[in-house]
């Protein structure tokens, strides 16, 4: 289930930096192709191995056709730098969370929601997004990642028998970190307007900086 | 969704296994029916106590090693710092506020873990099992019960049962993992089918994670239960080879004894009663009847725990150690039973020796070795076990038995048993190693009989290709006067010795 709910963070994630029509098109074919190779990874897993194979190929066509629109169709050249890594990383994820290989797991999931933040960070970079948007992909991005994580960690540990039960401890995992985003996001907004944006670049960095080294110093 | 534990040892390859410092604690085992469990339901009962002293302690007639939790950091947010920092760079390089804004999220996130407080688990652990004393392949519902007995609530708590090593899970799952507050519980309910044998329950394994998954605790629990299936077998194959004392083993010296030897003439000063009287009456002639003398045996029962012997035909079935424990439980048993005086020794990771006795303390010593030695460990050593990516893993250290540990677990029997003792050696012959090990006991002195469980399997080109090699060992062995017992575990055990006894006589 945290599989599912990464993906869904992720996809929400890059719902939100997408901001035109065609993006949120592209975005939603992508989808349906990740969806459908989720699943068809899992009933290959399973050892329905004829229809899950094919499944999972489905889906990787639409993926790879997905993010060659999202390359070439676009008219700005910005749009369709946020777009691709955006699905990349949503298609990597399920990689990860099927999982195709289980030692590549972790990695995997690791490189997938990296990609989805350099989507993020790009959308940042080329002002594709406003500010809120901006923040909360950022919050969905980390919960994307700590729902995944979670995710390998319940496998390596406890399996993933169809017959294990580890619905409430996934939930409250996903409820505990994702009241924390909307803790983190409704405050970062809140300061946001309080006005910092007309305050100096240097002395937000300063700021910044300065509860990275605090928190750094007591990192346990 | 969570991914499977896959690996030549399956089901074996226990999931918590970087460090087995955790576990285990004071248990109590009551026999009765609670909850419900019908007639023949047997309920045992465990508990954590945290912060005891280590130590070891004898519960219900059996030592159980009680260790402390281990506490360990997953480092799993130890990322989040560098993600934030990467958002703030790229914030100030683009001139971008927002990205700032991004990174005070990421700096959220890194104080997460400061502000969860690490789990302090309090739990016991109470078992069903229905019925007790099972027949052989009949399904046994097993019903494990985990309560939080402790104040705090346990947002992320994985329970992983310790099915007994030789039962094979028919239904169910013996895993779960759930948030439980406290005086809450949670059960795992599963159904393993039932084998010949006296199958012990390992330790619950636990493993509690702070809300935010940095902090985790491992510990375990030991319910102490048996599952009891009927499981003799009707006679182990000894060599003639015995001390000078009358006992049960027949023997092709001639003497006193129940079974025919031979006819000699009489001889002045032969009993009475051994005069063959019919044959006088036929013929005149005066004959005694020799019988074969019967003689008590010293044997060793001695087990192949090397790491090469934790092999399995496949994932889901017992490996060839577990299948060796199990016989040498019940070769010890009837060994016992007929008075021999049984010892007991595995060579391996650690060596055992328990010198041949009789009587019902000894029989006691030797049951409680073969459970607990960590000699007959049924976890297969790390070297062997599929590598587990995760975060703050510890590099698994090589546990290969080499030549000259060997060497010395060998001496040490050499020491321990005398010329006139017996070796039943079980191992499954996967290497060279093994078939060596019984020549060189054979040619030290002590008579060796090999009990070979087969676990290879004829499915793959390597399958076979090892069925082949280990055939051509029992050959050897045969040709260097050893008797061999090749057992397919699948089969019962006594029909396999029985046919090493026709081949002995």
């Amino acid at each position: 289930m945290s599989g599912v709910l990464a993906v869904a963070a992720g996809a929400v994630a890059v719902g939100l930096i997408a901001e035109t029509t065609l993006q949120r098109r592209i975005l939603l074919a992508a989808l349906v192709g990740v969806g459908s190779f989720g699943l068809g990874g899992r009933l290959w897993q399973r050892g329905r191995g004829v229809i899950g194979v094919g499944l999972a190929a489905c889906g990787c066509l639409v993926v790879v056709a997905a993010a060659g629109y999202a390359v070439t169709e676009p008219p700005r050249i910005t749009q369709r730098l946020e777009l691709l890594p955006g699905i990349l990383g949503l298609w990597v994820l399920a990689a990860a969370l099927v999982p195709m290989r289980f030692r590549w797991s972790r990695f995997l999931v690791a490189v997938g929601s990296g990609l989805l933040f350099v989507a993020v960070l790009t959308s940042g970079v080329v002002r594709g997004a406003s500010t809120t948007a901006l923040v909360v992909a950022a919050g969905a991005t980390i919960l994307s990642w700590d729902a995944a994580e979670n995710a390998v960690s319940l496998g390596g540990q406890i399996g993933s028998h169809p017959e294990t039960a580890t619905v409430r401890a996934e939930l409250a995992h996903v409820l505990l970190s994702g009241g924390l985003a909307v803790a983190a996001v409704v405050a970062v907004l809140g300061v946001t307007r309080l006005g910092v944006d007309s305050l100096p670049l240097a002395a937000l960095v300063a700021l910044l900086v300065a509860a990275v080294a605090l928190l750094l110093a007591s990192h346990r | 969704m969570s991914s499977p534990v896959t690996g030549p040892f399956g089901r074996f390859s226990r999931p918590f296994a970087s460090s087995h410092s955790a576990p285990s604690i004071d248990a109590e085992r009551t026999n009765g029916a609670e909850d419900g469990a019908g007639e023949n339901g047997q309920v045992a009962n465990g508990r954590t106590a945290g912060g005891q002293a280590a130590g070891r302690q004898i519960s219900d007639g059996r030592a159980t090693e009680e260790r402390t939790p281990t506490v360990r950091s997953t480092g799993r947010w130890r990322g989040i710092v560098a993600v934030a920092l990467l958002a703030v760079a790229v914030g100030v390089l683009a001139k971008r506020p927002s990205l700032l804004l991004v990174g005070a999220v990421g700096v959220a996130f890194a104080a997460y873990p400061l502000v969860t407080a690490a789990p302090d688990p309090d739990l016991s652990v109470s078992r069903v099992v229905d019925p007790e004393s099972p027949a052989d392949g009949d399904a046994v519902d097993v019903r494990t019960t985990v309560r939080n007995e402790g104040d705090g609530t346990l947002f992320d708590l994985r329970v992983v049962d310790g099915t007994p090593a030789m039962l094979s899970v028919c239904g169910g799952s013996p895993r779960c993992a759930t948030m439980l507050r406290p005086g809450e519980e949670v059960s795992v309910e599963y159904r393993v089918r039932a084998r010949p044998g006296r199958h012990r329950f390992q330790p619950t394994t636990l493993l509690c994670r702070d809300a935010g998954g940095s902090v985790e605790v491992e510990t375990a629990v030991t319910a102490e239960t048996v599952i009891e299936c009927s499981s003799r077998v009707p006679t182990a194959p000894l060599r003639a080879r015995s001390r000078p004392r009358s006992g049960p083993l027949v023997t092709d010296e001639s003497g006193e004894g129940i079974e025919f030897h031979s006819v000699r003439e009489y001889e002045r000063g032969d009993p009475a009663r051994r005069i063959d009287w019919r044959r006088f009456a036929r013929t005149g002639e005066l004959t005694s009847v020799a019988f074969r003398t019967e003689r008590l045996a010293d044997v060793v029962i001695c087990v192949d725990a090397r790491p090469e012997a934790y092999r399995a035909s496949d994932p889901s079935e017992p490996h060839a150690v577990a299948h060796a424990v199990d016989a040498a439980g019940r070769l010890g048993d009837v060994l016992l039973d007929a008075n021999h005086r049984v010892g007991l020794a595995a060579f391996g990771r650690s060596s055992c020796l328990l010198a041949p006795g009789n009587g019902v303390d000894h029989a006691d010593r030797f049951r409680r070795y073969l459970a607990s030695d960590p000699a007959f460990s049924l976890t297969p050593p790390p070297s062997v076990r599929p590598r587990r990516a995760r975060p703050g893993d510890d590099a698994v250290g090589s546990h290969r038995v080499d030549g000259d540990t060997l060497d010395r677990q060998l001496s040490e029997l050499r020491a321990h048993v005398g010329t006139n003792t017996q070796v039943i050696l079980l191992t499954p012959l996967c290497d060279d190693g093994a078939h060596r090990i019984a020549q060189r006991i054979e040619s030290d002195g002590p008579a060796v009989t090999v009990v070979s469980p087969d676990v290879t399997t004829g499915r793959t080109p390597g399958g076979r290709l090892a069925r082949l090699e280990r055939d051509h060992r029992l050959t050897t062995l045969r040709n260097a006067g050893i008797p061999a017992v090749d057992w397919d575990p699948d089969e019962p055990l006594g029909a396999a010795l029985a046919t090493v006894e026709r081949g002995n006589r």
